[in-house]
């Protein structure tokens, strides 16, 4: 199997184009018969799937696990997909459903507040954003996240959907609004109040 | 122009989703206003706040063996048969995907009316005309005998319903003291 490369930048054209080919290579093998190529799919997309997921339900035993059926749905769709279309867009789309469907069938909310990844901190990126971000200049990087995912939770899931896949995945309007089939006008007005809910829970932080 | 029209574009200028004449315009009312100043340096705090979450990853066991365990998934749903109920949503999810959820949501309310429609058409009994005119009302005798009555009026009822076909629904029967409709046969006991 060839390494898996990881999703572009969304910010990055030219690095999503080539890998918008990659993916349409990859699919029509799969729709061919080449089931094998599927995994290079799940490879390159398993994690940053898993990610909108688990913000969506922040419980991580069920994002693994829906996870997985998102992956199984698009592999047994996978005839019906268009290859004028973004793989990642649809991918997402299903998850996302799968994720809405699963909460409105569970009305408890299941966090998983013990799960702190420590590789995280190795991550310059997170340390650097973590500084800066305490009011009061010594975050206690476990208490954020446990804030973050408490203030996601507490929105409705419409908004949530919109801050996991704008401000968390770094999708544009546009891409967030085919996923959740609305315009992207209610997809900006979403997230408006979203961020406006975030701002109020969170105040301590910011 | 007042801070409200401002306050949804300044994520928006984070995020670089604005125009460059809206840019303008939002540049021009930040320099004049400390509150829309304030509230864009708490947006750009959230903006950097969720963008921390970018660096959660899943665990290594569930990286290691994802791809192994999707096999054995898919694996098992070929095996197993699928339900009814699963070849329907999966046709459903389909027709979903393909038609858009604004046109699937429109066929489905339409499906669900006529459906309904149907049923209610195919539940309605019909009732012959003769039968319709005349309601006929049986008044229980008074609590003492009660117990005794409740058995006639039930005995009467089913010589009714032998003698003219009719289900038991047609008649009323009645505990209680009341006007009965005008042109309805009493039954006294």
């Amino acid at each position: 199997m060839t390494e898996p490369s990881s999703p572009p930048d969304p910010s990055s054209n030219e690095g999503e184009l080539s890998s918008a080919i990659q993916d349409q290579q990859w699919i029509a093998r799969v729709q061919e018969g080449d089931a094998r190529a599927f995994d290079e799919l799940i490879e390159k997309y398993k994690s940053r799937l898993y990610g909108v997921i688990y913000n969506m339900l922040g419980n991580h035993e069920d994002a693994a696990d829906l996870t997985q059926d998102t992956f199984v749905k698009a592999f047994k769709s996978i005839s019906t997909f268009k290859s004028k279309a973004n793989f990642y867009t649809w991918l997402y789309r299903i998850g996302v459903n799968t994720s809405l469907n699963f909460l409105k069938k569970r009305k408890e909310i299941h966090l998983s507040l013990n799960d702190w990844d420590p590789e995280m901190e190795e991550e310059a990126g997170f340390m650097e954003l973590a500084s800066k971000e305490s009011a009061s200049g010594a975050l206690d990087r476990e208490e954020l996240q446990e804030k973050l995912n408490e203030a996601l939770q507490k929105l409705s899931q419409e908004h949530r959907a919109v801050v996991v896949l704008h401000d968390i995945q770094g999708l544009r309007h546009q891409e967030v609004a085919k996923i959740l089939g609305c315009s992207e006008a209610t997809a900006r007005s979403r997230l408006f109040y979203a961020h406006q809910q975030l701002q109020a829970l969170l105040a301590n932080y910011l | 122009m007042t801070c409200d029209i401002f306050r949804p574009f300044l994520s928006l200028k984070l995020s670089g989703s604005l125009d460059a004449k809206q840019a303008r315009r939002v540049e021009a009312h930040l320099e004049k206003c400390p509150s829309c100043q304030a509230d864009l340096v708490k947006a750009g705090k959230l903006r950097r706040l969720l963008a921390l979450k970018r660096h959660e990853k899943p665990d290594e066991f569930f990286m290691n063996t994802f791809t192994a365990e999707f096999h054995r998934r898919v694996c098992a749903e070929m095996v197993q048969k699928p339900s009814f109920t699963q070849k329907l949503s999966e046709l459903f999810e389909i027709v979903r995907q393909r038609m858009g959820i604004v046109s699937y949501s429109s066929a489905a309310a339409v499906a669900v009316v006529a459906i309904c429609l149907f049923a209610v058409h195919v539940s309605t009994p019909g009732i012959p005309a003769e039968i319709s005119k005349t309601t006929f009302v049986a008044k229980a005798a008074p609590a003492s005998q009660a117990d005794r009555s409740v058995v006639e009026v039930e005995s009467r009822l089913n010589e009714l319903v032998l003698a003219t076909s009719q289900p038991k629904s047609v008649y009323v029967l009645d505990r209680l003291q009341y006007e009965p409709p005008h042109g309805s046969t009493v039954l006294a006991f």
